[in-house]
């Protein structure tokens, strides 16, 4: 188990999958979604991997797109991986439930164990459930319920794993994240707010935060893709993207900043934890 | 169960007990029977106070005095003529009852004990069969009629605790302590894998596959040793238990990584398995099922930080000790009473029910003594008098900072012992029932308490810790709830007044406390304190008293986690000059030894320094704006009227001492049941924050005692800025003293040594204490991100025939690189007679010192005892200056 917080962020693998046409016409599951620009989406997505792959060093698995799945970019809602175990998740769009197929395959071909929601009543989005390298929070949001969260309990037993109501549309990931192994992120909107106050209730270890500006911003995914000693990396969305947060992410000693771009894919409801997954598949050596 | 000690049990005992102190058997002939209770309550008395096992000598002698009890009953039946003494107590004493103790390895011990015996008894006899030191994390449990588990209480009749049940009980952790690899020694730690090791196999204690096979494989090194390719063949593991459901691929798993441990000693695969298992998020937790207020099953779980709120598995809430201001229960109701948030207003309370009226009432106990052991420095005395209302019930056994001052002290070779889990943990065993049978391993289901304390008549006044409940229903009598914070002030003082008596004694032990740490002069503790400062220091003389504490940086300390009291470092070869030290010490009370020459003394107590949580803030506080100015960049509590008023609190103390109190005003009331708590933040009780650690500016305190060339106080101040001139006169013989003083219980960050140097000069045949001005020189500084969990709390008050105390105070600001510290440096002069406890005085002005700045931290305090000034001392003196 190492240090505690030690195992944030460890991976050697980055798991994406493609963005279907389907996905700028607003089809299949993607209702009430806003029409986007399909190109620059791809091209977002496409600069995404790159840096995964390039900046940061990681093995990039990219799963196809497939028309059936228009959110099926949006991956990080189907599974939730720590360590050697990957949960599959139930979305809470049944019409986003087939997009865990595809997700399992890849994850069990990589020599992660997986383990399965059988049960009916729960929902669970991964981007709903945090880890800090110490413990998991799982919003209890619009997209996941007591159920899903008791599963992630059940799933991740060295850890303590606690439940944090998160108020309006979001996942919690989309209101706050780990900017450091003892650093939680946040939005300055209420809602991300009042889930920081929450989560700063129900652990028992410290951590700093740091608010950003925006919401999206703190959306962000701490990464130690190399050795032990190299600076962790942070890939955030860039100046581009959020210019207001620029600043305050700066305040983030110790990793190199990746500002990334994906402001067409937000129009689909994308973060930057939503959009890849990332994985370590020694993760115990 | 009870026997009537026959003659066969009579010849059992004497083999028991014969190779062991046949002397003492004799010697027993005397009875000291005015009454067998009072007998055992002296007994029990004397085993409490912490002074007891720092010595092993001692320690045996506490065994001998419980085989008198024992073995009274004997010997006056064999010798009438000693009955005389107390002729009709003879009958009732005889009788002897056997009592069967599950192990932690699964072992029954069984021993006899007084019928009448206190669970003090019983325990001590337990641990001396099981050869343990550190024996408060531990405790007995038995079941009651409902076979429900409960505590043994040591401090009262185990007859009266047990009832009717059968006289079985089970050895237990109590307290798990958070971080194992600081016990001091192995067969501690020994007993706690044990006791983990079940936990993980009821389930108690969940983990992950990974976890199960790295903890099991700990363990399998631990018993068996090194991997041994002759030796283990096949599957060598599968007798052993350590999963709750255990898979081959488990005990594969646990194989592989058993033969990368070559080398490993047992008790470093102890330590690598603690290290490992105290993560775990269940680790200590004693979960009590309840429902909430909307009937909806939930868990509360107590640990060492406070009350967990579980639905299912899921953590839903959470109080840290800090955020609860009391706890009571009433019929089978649990309440907390919870400090107002940051944006709240109001204080609230939160209700849970519980199964039973017992259930209800363990939890609270439960309670009780976690926050005790946890977050107190010294227990807290029960409520006295006659109109209490509820149960007295208090923690009466050492807290977790006094265990660890106490076992600090532990000097015996590490004791030889089987690790025998293997023969019992086994497959076969533990398949005979569903759960692993122990008899009363405390598992959450918790119910009935021990409520036989209602019967439990008691005359004795003062030091008895027994409980008395004064009917089961608690009516709690004040109705001053929903006060807003700020207000406290007043209500506090009042609660003062009434409370005069508890104040005091709670003042006293830990007066009691602090001196014997302070005197022991032959510890291992300050030896080891010693060298550890001598590293950093340089020896200090009162002519060169060189706070040169710069390198003594706490951050550097921080990473000796926890302080130096848990430094376990052998022994250095010590300069011949702290060597007369020591013997200079011992002049304090022999006059025998006395020498001319006048000596440093350089000694460590880690136990005065405190910081409180607020402090905390403050640091962070400052961190940030210093670092970030202004920016967004907080921790997650911290509020910036707090922060103003940290910032003022550290520059202008005259006006703070009222607002100090208040703010840390743990009402001192409450009716009986209610513990309180100060107002810590729950959110960064365990502040760790390495990434903020602000870098210390090298402020040196240049502590210029060196020109105390005269003894009239006022020589000394001048060269400071006297911001606070605060003169007290407390008089009063016994105890009421005018002044109490309660602290704001806090954060004890790390356990930081104070220093104190401690100059004696006197004259040949001069006696110990004689009177003469003391100069302390306390150092308070603003600290930065600190590591450490331990929350101590006290109420320190003088009782001192005359005494006088002046304070100088003197503050630096630093601004360095963004990063400001405020270090107040104080001087406090105390001028007392020869009756004049000095060394309470000394900790009441620390204590005040700390209450004026809540929000500092203590991070030395230099000590310079002078006495009459003596011809020779004089001359140096001269010399010096």
């Amino acid at each position: 188990m190492g240090t505690p917080g030690e195992g944030l962020g460890r991976c050697s693998h980055a798991l994406i999958r493609g963005v279907p046409e389907s996905l700028a016409s607003g089809e299949g599951a993607g209702a009430g979604l806003p029409t986007l620009d399909l190109a620059k989406a791809q091209r977002e997505h496409g600069v995404l991997g790159g840096k995964l792959r390039q900046r940061l060093g990681l093995q990039l698995l990219e799963l196809p797109p497939e028309e059936s799945l228009p959110l099926g970019p949006l991956l990080g809602d189907t599974a939730v991986i720590q360590g050697d175990t990957a949960l599959i998740t139930r979305p809470w769009s049944p019409a986003r439930r087939p997009e865990v197929d595809g997700v399992r395959k890849a994850l069990q071909d990589l020599g992660l164990r997986i383990v399965e929601i059988g049960d009916e009543n729960a929902t669970l989005d991964g981007t709903d459930v945090l880890f800090t390298g110490r413990e998991f929070f799982v919003g209890l949001s619009k997209w996941t319920n007591h159920r899903g969260a008791e599963i992630v309990a059940d799933t991740f037993r060295d850890f303590a794993v606690s439940t944090v109501p998160v108020s309006g549309p979001s996942h919690l990931r989309g209101l706050c994240g780990m900017g450091g192994p003892r650093t939680v992120v946040a939005g300055s909107s209420d809602a991300a707010q009042k889930a920081v106050r929450a989560m700063a209730v129900l652990t028992d270890h410290p951590y700093a935060s740091l608010t950003l500006p925006d919401d999206a911003a703190a959306d962000c995914l701490f990464l130690r893709p190399g050795l032990p000693g190299v600076p962790p990396f942070l890939l955030h969305r860039g100046g581009g993207d959020l210019p207001n947060s620029q600043e305050a992410l700066q305040k983030l000693s110790d990793v190199t900043l990746v500002p990334v771009s994906c402001s067409e894919l937000e129009k689909a409801g994308a973060g930057l934890s939503s959009l890849c997954l990332v994985l370590s598949t020694r993760p115990h050596s | 169960m009870t026997t009537e000690t026959g003659p066969d049990s009579e010849v059992k005992k004497a083999q028991e007990e014969a190779p062991q102190q046949p002397e003492a058997a004799a010697a027993v002939t005397t009875p000291v029977t005015p009454a067998g209770h009072a007998h055992l309550e002296a007994n029990s008395n004397e085993k409490h106070p912490p002074q007891q096992d720092t010595r092993p000598a001692e320690q045996s002698l506490d065994m001998e005095e419980k085989d008198y009890s024992e073995a009274d009953g004997l010997s006056e039946r064999t010798t009438p003529s000693k009955a005389q003494k107390s002729p009709q107590k003879i009958a009732k004493k005889y009788k002897s009852a056997i009592c069967r103790v599950t192990l932690l390895d699964a072992s029954e011990y069984e021993c006899e004990v007084e019928k009448h015996g206190r669970g003090q008894v019983l325990f001590d006899l337990v641990c001396e069969h099981l050869n343990l030191l550190e024996k408060d994390y531990f405790g007995l449990t038995f079941c009651d009629a409902d076979s429900q588990k409960n505590w043994l209480d040591p401090s009262k009749e185990i007859k009266k605790q047990i009832r009717s049940s059968s006289w079985n009980f089970a050895f237990t952790v109590k307290f798990y302590p958070p971080d194992p690899a600081q016990l001091t020694e192995d067969i501690t730690r020994y007993y706690l894998c044990l006791q983990l090791r079940a936990d993980i196999i009821t389930g108690r204690l969940p983990c992950s596959f990974v976890t199960h096979a790295l903890l099991g494989s700990y363990a399998v090194q631990a018993e068996l040793g090194d991997y041994d390719a002759e030796e283990h063949v096949g599957n060598y593991i599968s007798e052993l238990r350590f999963a709750p459901n255990q898979t081959r691929e488990l005990e594969e798993r646990i194989m592989e990584l058993h033969k990368t441990y070559r080398g490993m000693t047992p008790g470093e695969a102890e330590i690598h398995f603690l290290e490992n298992a105290k993560k775990l998020s269940m680790y200590g937790v004693d979960l009590h099922h309840a429902k909430d207020s909307e009937g909806i099953d939930i868990m509360l779980g107590v640990c060492a930080n406070g009350l967990l709120i579980y639905r299912d598995r899921l953590r839903i809430n959470r109080f840290a000790w800090p955020k609860i201001l009391k706890i009571s229960y009433k019929r089978s109701n649990f309440y907390i009473k919870i400090r107002p948030g940051e944006y709240e207003q109001f204080e609230s309370t939160i209700g849970f029910k519980l199964p039973n009226h017992r259930s209800a009432k363990r939890l609270w106990k439960v309670c009780i003594e976690h926050h005790t052991f946890f977050r107190l420095v010294s227990p807290e005395p029960p409520p006295k008098g006659f109109l209490v209302m509820g149960s007295k019930f208090r923690y009466s056994g050492r807290t977790q900072a006094q265990t660890r001052q106490a076992s600090a002290l532990i000097d015996r070779p590490a004791p030889f012992f089987e690790r025998s889990s293997s023969k019992r943990y086994t497959m076969s065993r533990s398949l005979d029932g569903a759960e692993f049978s122990r008899p009363a391993s405390v598992s959450e289901n918790h119910d009935a308490g021990a409520d036989g304390d209602k019967r439990e008549e008691d005359g004795e006044s003062g030091g008895r810790r027994s409980e008395a409940e004064e009917g089961e229903v608690r009516t709690p009598t004040k109705i001053k709830e929903l006060k807003p914070e700020q207000e406290t002030t007043p209500r506090h003082k009042q609660e003062f007044l009434d409370k005069p008596e508890d104040v005091l004694l709670k003042h006293q032990a830990s007066i009691n406390e602090l001196k014997r740490t302070l005197k022991e002069p032959n510890s291992k503790l300050i030896h080891r304190d010693r060298d550890w400062e001598r590293e950093r220091r340089l020896p200090s003389s009162p002519a060169s008293p060189s706070p040169k504490g710069t390198p003594e940086k706490p951050s550097e300390r921080a990473g000796l986690r926890e302080g130096s009291e848990e430094k376990v470092k052998p022994p250095r070869p010590r300069a011949p000059e702290s060597d007369t030290g020591d013997e200079d010490q011992d002049q304090e009370r022999d006059a025998v030894f006395l020498k001319d020459n006048h000596l440093a003394i350089e000694r460590k107590c880690s136990s005065i320094t405190v910081s409180s949580t607020s402090s905390l803030e403050a640091e962070v506080d400052f961190t940030v704006i210093g670092d970030y100015h202004g920016s967004a960049f907080e921790d997650f509590s911290r509020s910036l009227p707090e922060l103003d008023r940290d910032k003022s609190d550290s520059e202008t103390e005259g006006l703070v001492f009222s607002r100090d109190l208040s703010k840390g005003a743990p009402s001192q009331d409450d009716e009986s049941g209610g513990i309180e708590d100060s107002p810590d933040r729950g959110a960064c009780s365990t502040p760790d924050m390495p990434q903020f650690e602000p870098v210390k500016t090298e402020t040196m305190t240049v502590s210029s005692l060196a020109i105390r060339k005269k003894i009239e106080p006022e020589a000394v101040l001048q060269t400071r800025v006297t911001t606070v001139d605060n003169t007290q006169q407390v008089d009063g013989s016994a105890s009421v003293g005018k002044e109490f003083i309660t602290t704001t219980p806090s954060i004890t960050t790390e356990t930081i040594s104070t220093t104190m140097e401690n100059s004696l000069k006197s004259g040949k045949g001069a006696a110990a204490m004689i009177p003469g001005p003391q100069t302390v020189a306390t150092e308070i500084r603003s600290l930065s991100p600190i590591i450490g969990k331990d929350v101590l709390t006290s109420t320190y008050g003088a009782t001192a025939e005359t005494l006088s105390t002046s304070t100088t105070t003197h503050v630096t600001k630093t601004v360095k690189g963004g990063f400001s510290e405020t270090r107040i440096e104080k001087r406090i002069i105390i001028t007392g007679d020869e009756d004049v406890d000095q060394d309470q005085a000394l900790a009441l002005a620390i204590k005040e010192a700390k209450l004026q700045h809540p929000d500092m931290l203590v991070t030395k305090a230099v000590v310079y005892r002078e006495t009459d000034p003596s011809p020779e001392e004089r001359d140096k003196k001269s010399q010096e200056s």
